[in-house]
Formats: C-alpha cells, structure tokens, sequence
C-alpha cells in the first residue's frame, strides 16, 4: 500500500476532499492500524470529474463488482460509497459519512496539515471520535478507546 | 506502586527509577506510551509506519494463500 503516492496523486489532479477513517486517526496520531484510505469527496460535477481522472491513473476498479467496474461520474456523484481497489492500494471514497454529512457540512470540523510538502485535509480527532460513536460498529467502537486517550495525550501535552 | 504495562507488568522505567512516572496504560488498558511515541512522529512518519504494517499484513496473507495451495 502506497499511501502517500495515492494522496500524490489526487492532490496532483486537484480533488477536493477530507481524509476520514483510518487515516485520519493515523495522521491525528493515534497508533491504529487500517488496511485502505477513507476520503470523503465534494460532489460538485468539476470536482467528480478530477476524482475520475485521478481514479483512472490509479487504475480503480470497484471491489463490489465482479466485472471489476471502473468508477465513473455517476458512481460519485451521489451519496453512496465508492469502494475500490488501485494499483496503490485500497481506496474508499465516500458521498457522505454518518447520516448524510457531505464535505462542504464537514469542513469545519477539519484540518489541512502538509504531507511530504502535499497539502492533506484531514478529519479533526474530535469529529472522528463522533462519527465513530455514531456508526456504532463493532470496529468503530473497538478503536474509540485509543482515539480518546489520544486525544487526551494531546491536551495533556 | 509504579505503573503496570498492557501486560500487568511492572514498566521498566519504573523498576529503574524512583521518580514518579507518566502512567502507561489507562483504566481502559490502553497503552499510553504507544500513544506517546506514536505522538512524537511528523504525520509523514506516522504514514510511513501505517503503510509498513500494511505491507507486512498483505505478506502474511500472501504466505499463508501460498501454504493453503
């Protein structure tokens, strides 16, 4: 898994988006491990358009199709979630997160930190520690006691 | 009493020196210093550790679809 080449290449094709799950606790700080890349993506047509074209030079295919489908505008368009595979890694890119949470209602609730000189926008610990809550899966929940004591390292320090 | 590990063990710090310590695990058994070190790490080396587990997870799976064949 290639994960700051796969952030490359959609910060090289402009895609607004807000790097969520996983990740996110891993940039946070949190010493969590997860097997793909979570982002939340702004859904205007320019933007999916940009997504496309990076989904395609990172060769994606969907996973929840057998004729390993490639994504295209209307898969991302909508709220749904895109699940993926790429010649980087895992890459889930999703329409919403929690009930109906878009990029444009999350924005407050982030960050944009600079990643090997990429400018990575990132879920805020507290929002992630929320959204965790509120999905209330058995591995959303089973994370939350690393990500709230890191979060109380960080206001320890 | 100095601090216990994940593990209930004595942490060695404690063991060493006198002075009180930072607790290493918190009631929940989360162990604090991993979160420490972990804290102590540029975003991009916290990332370049997630892809290193990662990559020995996906050697794991590739080894044992290997040994099932």
């Amino acid at each position: 898994m290639q994960l700051v080449e796969l952030l490359r290449v959609l910060v090289r094709h402009e895609v607004e988006f807000v790097v969520v799950g996983g990740v996110a606790a891993v940039i946070n700080g949190a010493p969590v491990a997860t097997f793909d890349l979570d982002i939340l993506h702004r859904r205007t047509p320019e933007n999916v358009r940009r997504l496309v074209a990076a989904l395609t030079e990172l060769d994606a295919t969907l996973r929840t199709d057998s004729r390993k489908l490639r994504p295209n505008e209307s898969h991302l368009l909508g709220p749904g979630h895109a699940l993926m595979a790429t010649k980087l890694g895992v890459l889930d890119s999703l329409g919403t997160i929690e009930a109906n949470t878009t990029y444009d209602d999350v924005l407050g609730d982030t960050f944009v930190t600079t990643i090997d000189g990429l400018p990575i926008r990132t879920l805020t610990l507290v929002r992630l520690i929320r959204v965790k809550e509120q999905a209330g899966r058995a591995k959303d929940i089973a994370v939350l006691p690393v990500l709230r004591a890191t979060l109380g390292e960080r206001k320890g320090s | 009493m100095g601090a216990r590990s994940a593990y209930g063990g004595v942490a060695m710090s404690d063991r060493d020196d006198p002075r009180p310590a930072e607790p290493v695990v918190n009631d929940e058994g989360v162990d604090l210093t991993l979160i420490r070190w972990s804290l102590g790490l540029t975003p991009l080396e916290r990332l370049r550790v997630l892809e290193g587990h990662m990559d020995f997870a996906e050697k794991v799976r590739e080894a044992r679809r290997d040994a099932a064949r």
